[in-house]
């Protein structure tokens, strides 16, 4: 084979070790030749990377499919002269690693594989085996690139996730991206039904019991270390449900339950006083160390807690059902407060009173059809909130005046749709460990659940990457540390949440090349285009068309692809998998026929049947050496329903689909340089070609639809935007870009705007001038923006990965576009209101001259759009990265910066330091 | 042809999503670099009534077209968009009716400023060298020589002021337009005189001129000496060692007769020259040897100045083609093999300058008409099938019908 590598061998041997794709020698001037022979080496392998360990003696060689080999040169040892004369290689598989790009031998045995296709991994090599294999994965780090395709989905209507098609070859997944605060679990206990959870300190200054309340009963458990064990503590109410528990003053607990109240001392041996209300159960109850309110029906009671005694002290009749209550001071550090809210049942509303007289202060009408399901008091930073949240999910809050006792400035914010507990968590942050900050953070419980917190004066609602959370409690433990108990349908998890939202990513390895995704949102699954090759054959990883539950082989009808399949059998094996959305279990996989590859892949409904979404799946017969346009292709259309997949119909057509899309309830395909439509007949079930058609230049590389507007991009550097005239039927021209250059991927912004990426990686973004007067121009895509990303873009997808607040904001996320790029790289573009631009552009201006960039590449050069035949200065795109330093650098720079910059003679800032800090973390909020 | 054959391209661009393939837009321009064919539906606004003598592209945006005619007149082209169906309408144009300050005489060469298309530089036969404002259409400086000047030529590279004059007489002159200083002048050719100058590609201090002599010198304008190279055919590079290859002379030939033609080629390191005997050399520009390439005999017939155009593929230096005005045609060598790979046939009259459009990868030519090629042979059939369906004829506009009736130029015919 063809030689790749030379690496010579020593100093003064004048001799170098070739490596070609699945040979290896030695060579030295006048000296015979030496070639391995070696069973590693065979037809297939390609050695694709090298690394040396010591020179002249060992070597690591890495192959396409991720094997880790060691070289070793055997030398003459007697000859003590200059040149010492290798006598013999050997090569020794050592293990599987990632598809290596780069190998850089570390130290003592550690050695760092650098991968385009998988994560990137730092390994210890062994020299005697271990568990059957040479090498041991430290630490690996996550690598999105090359993202091939993504897709993004609404999850439960809540929060946005991104699906990417990353990796290659054996070392392909499927990322799941999402933003949030992510859980760290320490522990986790198998209970289901659980109402409601508390911590309680019994003889420690740490949290060491959990109560756990049950519909009908009530269980304690004890934590020690990392082990927990159910306890009977004589005093506690074990047959009842509780309602509310804690410790009060003088060491004393506190447990209400639906029958009573009692106040348990001498570590939970002794009962000191029980209450009951001996007509009606309790239905809830509130407390704090030295206060108890408690309601059953519209009866509310107010105790008074001291040591050995709970008075009551005041009860009062209200006019409705009581639903909530909460008397959690506010102020944390204090024992007690004269204020407790109330939620009420059939007239929806809060009222405020006072303690102890139980006078009412404020009535405030929730506007609201569903019941409050609980209420809290708050302060973040000094002002006092009041939230109540909903039995469908909404959280309404409010600020309250804690003199008066009255509720202003309402809001409304909408997060789950199952009813929302709220909880207080005193967060600790132990991240900086010299000065133990503690922050009081609310919990919204529910199908969607939320931290709420207050930051740089704007409530934030972060989502946590949880499914759903029925309760929790914080659980400060000697063990863990600060850390929270969730209670999930599935038990109950004993852990830490991260301070901030963050991306998070989780990976589906699948052991073969995935090149298309899109997901069914009728049947929440996922559908993807694999390609699997033998040699991707690994022990470790079984291929995900493999792991499928149901297998299926394609067949097809039309004689001419099953006379051309039917030829000759390959290696390569392309097949259709569904997968499931919440299990990511393979449910059904297609093996296509032989030599057919499938390029394309949507969801459609047909105008004639728009309640039934079908799978079309655009496939090619692959010949060796042939002409791209000489090739046979079909359509091949898929129902999905209840865990079966149907092939509906197939259509031939000459050409390869390279895009395929859904376009006025007809398929819209790209073959080779023409743009095509199908549509689908009911009756006849099957797929007919229209007559109209629109012909390209060269071949079609990129298909965008909008409305009735295409966006094509050609192979020969035009992008042209089409129109389909629905009363004539035909496509017709309105404008095309006139620089030829090549375009990777494209997208609407909106109806007139776009934008495209460049292989140089460049950005480009165009407006067509529909109004002009002139035609000239009316045919003319105006370049707005040219931008220097340096990132090769594969993909464009509109989306998000945060969802919208109601909360007011300034910037609309509707036209957000999400990007993948080759090296893994995903960025956001979003559409600019034209003052925020302007604001923005001369903030970019002062900090490119301000911040020093690495390597003091002056940022403006860096970002100058530069292809092969083509430079220009950037311009119509702002740097979100360098906008974002801003934040970064110290109070007295950035306002010196602002008014600097009013002394200078052309770019000004009308702002102040704080409106600016406010826009711009608002601006890095949405990433 | 083999040469320039590609991979196919649905796996190439399968490797292209997955960053293992960089230049595949290279590979692409490659495939339809030696498949040129006459674009018979994309015109340029007819100015010209003389015979054009030359042209030139802007190196910025390859965008402008500059043609020069016969009788003086200059105009200039819009040539994007490149679609299949256009007119290429004129930006503007230079002539008694429209600017005073016009040539009088034939126009020798045209150059646009390298950095940026805001300025360019004329030179005709009423020894006049002119310097223009595009954006104003403006002359802006004026040079007049006492001799004729055949040449001119500006150094590509970056901050390059000085434009060599190649004069009749045998002097090389230097124009520096930022201080408008004309006074360097170089005695390099004999009295014959010389007709071509060029600057190297790379080197804003190095420049080659060839003469009526058949002499190509190489000289260093920052040295005193008049050249530090003179081009021998009988310097060459071989293997067979019984052929010594001569070491230039102070007498040494590059042809036999005068030298129409020089053309450096992207890669910096070969020229072609073109002679008046009919024959065509690739240089070595460092050491000067010729490579023996055998192009066959290329008839000039009394075309003074030939421009040839040369491509050559970023990924793959080994794929390049000159394209060379051979009379009524262009023909189409692999510069490194010196295989004629086709011969583009559409001009009525012998073609002086070719021009070749490295960002559209097309190819412009002129003799009394400028044409334009293109690798849109399949693209024109599909076109020609569409507007002879029925239903699409009625729908043709005025303008396609008339562009339909024009005489359809074939290049299938060879002239040999």
């Amino acid at each position: 084979s063809k030689a790749s590598f030379l690496i010579p061998i020593g100093q003064n041997d004048f001799s170098a070790l070739v490596i070609g794709r699945n040979s290896i020698e030695t060579c030295k001037e006048n000296n015979k030749r030496l070639e391995i022979k070696s069973s590693l080496l065979q037809k297939t392998t390609s050695i694709i990377c090298y690394c040396t360990i010591d020179e002249g003696y060992r070597y690591l060689l890495s192959d396409d499919c991720g094997k880790l080999y060691l070289l070793i040169l055997e030398r003459d040892k007697h000859n003590e002269n200059l040149s010492t004369t290798v006598t013999d290689i050997k090569l020794d598989l050592l293990g599987e690693i990632s598809i290596s790009r780069y190998i850089i031998y570390l130290n003592n045995n550690l050695a760092f594989i650098g991968s385009n296709f998988g994560d990137s991994q730092l390994i210890r090599i062994f020299s005697e085996q271990q568990n059957g294999s040479h090498l041991e994965i430290l630490e690996s780090y996550a690598n999105l690139g090359p993202i091939l395709d993504m897709c993004s989905i609404d999850v439960e209507r809540q929060s946005q996730q991104l699906v990417t098609c990353s990796g290659n070859r054996k070392d392909s997944s499927l990322r799941f991206i999402r933003t949030g605060i992510g859980i760290h679990e320490h522990a986790s206990i198998d209970l289901r039904n659980i109402k409601g959870i508390w911590a309680l300190k019994i003889n420690n200054q740490y949290d060491n019991h959990l109560v756990v309340a049950f519909f009908d009963q009530t269980r304690l458990f004890h934590l020690q270390n990392d082990e927990i064990e159910e306890v009977e503590l004589s005093a506690f109410d074990y047959q009842h449900q509780t309602l509310f528990c804690t410790n009060v003053t003088s060491n004393q607990y506190l447990q209400i339950t639906t029958y009573s109240i009692r106040l348990i001392g001498n570590n939970g041996q002794d009962l000191l006083i029980e209450w009951k209300n001996m007509n009606n159960e309790i239905t809830v109850a509130s407390a704090n160390t030295t206060q108890c309110v408690c309601a059953s029906g519209n009866q509310l009671f107010y105790f008074a807690i001291g040591s050995g005694s709970l008075t009551e002290i005041n009860k009062c009749e209200l006019p409705h059902n009581i639903a909530c209550l909460d008397i959690t001071p506010l102020d944390l550090r204090e024992e007690r407060t004269n204020l407790c809210v109330i939620g009420l049942w059939t007239q929806i509303s809060i009222w405020i009173c006072r303690l102890p007289t139980l006078d009412i202060l404020h009535k405030e009408l929730l506007t609201s059809d569903t019941l409050p399901r609980s209420a809290v008091m708050i302060t973040f930073d000094d002002q006092p909130y009041v939230f109540i949240s909903l039995a469908d999910g909404p959280i309404i809050y409010y600020l309250l005046n804690s003199e008066q006792g009255l509720l202003y400035e309402r809001k409304k914010v909408s997060l789950g749709t199952k009813p929302t507990t709220l909880t207080i968590c005193q967060h600790i942050d132990l991240s900086n460990s010299s000065t133990v900050s503690s922050r009081t953070v609310l919990f919204a419980c529910s199908d969607h659940p939320s931290v709420i917190s207050l930051s740089n004066n704007k409530i934030v609602f972060s989502s946590v990457n949880l499914h759903e959370i029925v309760c929790i409690c914080s659980f400060n433990s000697e063990y863990y540390g600060s850390s929270l108990t969730l209670v999930t349908d599935m038990g109950v998890i004993l852990g830490r949440i991260d301070d901030i939202q963050k991306l998070h990513v989780r990976s589906l390895v699948l052991g073969e090349s995935v090149q298309r995704i899109v997901f069914m949102d009728e049947e929440k699954i996922y559908i993807i285009l694999t390609q699997y090759m033998d040699v991707y054959k690994s022990d470790s990883i079984v291929s995900i068309c493999k792991q499928a539950h149901q297998k299926i082989d394609c067949t097809t009808k039309i004689k001419g692809i099953e006379e051309l399949t039917n030829l000759q059998s390959s290696n390569t094996s392309h097949s259709i998998v569904i997968l499931d959305q919440h299990t990511r279990e393979a449910r059904i996989s297609v093996k296509l026929l032989n030599n057919e590859e499938a390029t394309s892949l949507c969801i459609i409904t047909f105008t004639d049947d728009s309640a039934t979404p079908y799978i079309v799946v655009g496939t090619t017969i692959g010949f060796e050496n042939d002409d791209d346009e000489q090739r046979l292709g079909r359509l091949i259309l898929f129902r999905y329903k209840n865990n079966q997949l149907n092939m509906i119909t197939e259509k031939e057509i000459n050409g390869s689909p390279y895009k395929i899309l859904p376009f006025q309830g007809k398929l819209l395909v790209a073959i080779s340089n023409s743009v095509r439509l199908y549509k689908f007949s009911v009756e006849k079930q099957e797929l007919t070609q229209q007559p109209e058609s629109y012909m390209g230049r060269m071949k079609c590389l990129e298909l965008k639809i909008k409305d009735d507007f295409i966006l094509f991009s050609d192979l020969l550097g035009s992008l042209t935007i089409l129109r389909y005239n629905i009363n004539e039927n035909k496509f017709e021209e309105i404008a095309r870009s006139i620089y030829p250059q090549l375009t990777t991927a494209c997208e609407f912004i909106d109806d007139d705007t776009f934008i495209c990426s460049e292989s140089d990686g460049n950005l480009i973004s165009y407006n067509k001038n529909s109004d002009s007067t002139k035609e000239q121009e009316r045919t003319i895509l105006n370049e707005l923006g040219l931008y220097h990303l340096g990132e090769e873009i594969n993909t464009f997808r509109h989306g998000c990965l945060v969802t919208q607040q109601t909360t007011e904001s300034t910037i609309s996320l509707e036209n957000c576009i999400l990007m993948g790029a080759i090296s893994g790289y995903i960025g956001l573009v979003l559409q600019l209101p034209p003052t925020l631009y302007q604001l923005l552009m001369s903030l970019q201006l002062i900090l490119a001259e301000y911040v020093t960039s690495i390597g003091k590449i002056d940022h403006s050069s860096w970002r100058s759009f530069r292809s092969d035949g083509r430079s220009n200065v950037s311009y119509g795109f702002i740097d979100g990265d360098l906008i974002e330093t801003y934040l970064d650098l110290p109070k007295t720079v950035q306002l010196e910066l602002i008014t600097n910059s009013h002394k200078g003679n052309n770019i000004q800032l009308n702002t102040t330091v704080e409106e600016l800090v406010k826009l711009i973390e608002e601006l890095s909020r949405i990433h | 042809m083999d040469k320039y054959r590609v991979p196919n391209r649905a796996n190439l661009l399968r490797a292209r999503e997955y960053g293992l393939e960089t230049s595949f837009i290279h590979i692409e321009q490659t495939r339809r670099l030696a498949d040129f064919t006459l674009c018979k539906y994309r015109n340029l606004t007819s100015y010209h009534h003389s015979s054009i003598s030359t042209m030139n592209l802007d190196q910025s945006e390859s965008r402008y077209l500059l043609s020069g005619g016969s009788n003086g007149h200059i105009c200039c082209h819009d040539m994007l968009p490149s679609s299949l169906v256009t007119t290429h309408p004129i930006v503007f144009q230079i002539d008694r009716n429209s600017n005073r300050d016009h040539h009088t005489h034939n126009i020798c060469s045209l150059l646009w400023y390298p950095n940026d298309n805001g300025l360019f530089v004329t030179l005709g036969l009423d020894k006049k060298l002119k310097i223009w404002d595009t954006n104003q259409v403006k002359m802006v400086d004026e040079y007049e020589f006492s001799n004729f000047a055949y040449s001119a030529h500006m150094p590509s590279t970056a901050n390059a002021s000085v434009i060599a004059v190649a004069h009749e007489n045998g002097d090389l002159r230097l124009i520096d337009i930022r201080s408008g200083s004309d006074s360097h002048v170089i005695h390099s050719h004999t009295k014959k005189g010389i007709c071509l100058v060029k600057w190297f590609n790379n080197n804003p201090n190095l420049l080659a001129s060839g003469g009526v002599d058949g002499r190509v010198l190489f000289t260093d304008v920052r040295s005193s000496r008049a050249h530090y190279m003179s081009l021998d055919r009988d310097n060459i590079l071989t293997n067979n060692e019984q052929i010594k290859s001569r070491q230039t002379t102070v007498s040494s030939v590059a042809h036999h007769r005068g030298v129409k033609s020089l053309e450096f080629l992207p890669d910096n390191t070969h020229l072609l020259t073109v002679g008046a005997d009919d024959l065509m050399y690739l240089w070595n520009v460092n050491n000067g040897q010729r490579l023996l390439v055998n192009y066959g005999p290329i008839t000039t017939n009394n075309v003074r100045i030939l421009t040839i155009a040369c491509a050559q593929m970023k990924h793959d230096r080994t794929k390049s083609v000159v394209y060379v005005p051979c009379g009524k045609y262009v023909r189409v060598y692999d510069i490194l093999t010196g295989q004629r790979l086709t011969t583009l046939s559409g001009h009525l009259m012998p073609v002086s300058t070719c021009i070749y459009n490295r960002l559209s990868v097309e190819l412009y030519s002129c003799s009394d008409d400028i044409l334009v090629w293109g690798a849109v042979k399949k693209q024109q059939e599909d076109y020609e099938i569409s507007m002879k369906n029925p239903e699409r004829r009625n729908e043709a506009t005025k303008t396609l019908a008339q562009i339909l009736n024009r005489d359809q130029w074939s290049d299938d015919e060879d002239e040999d």
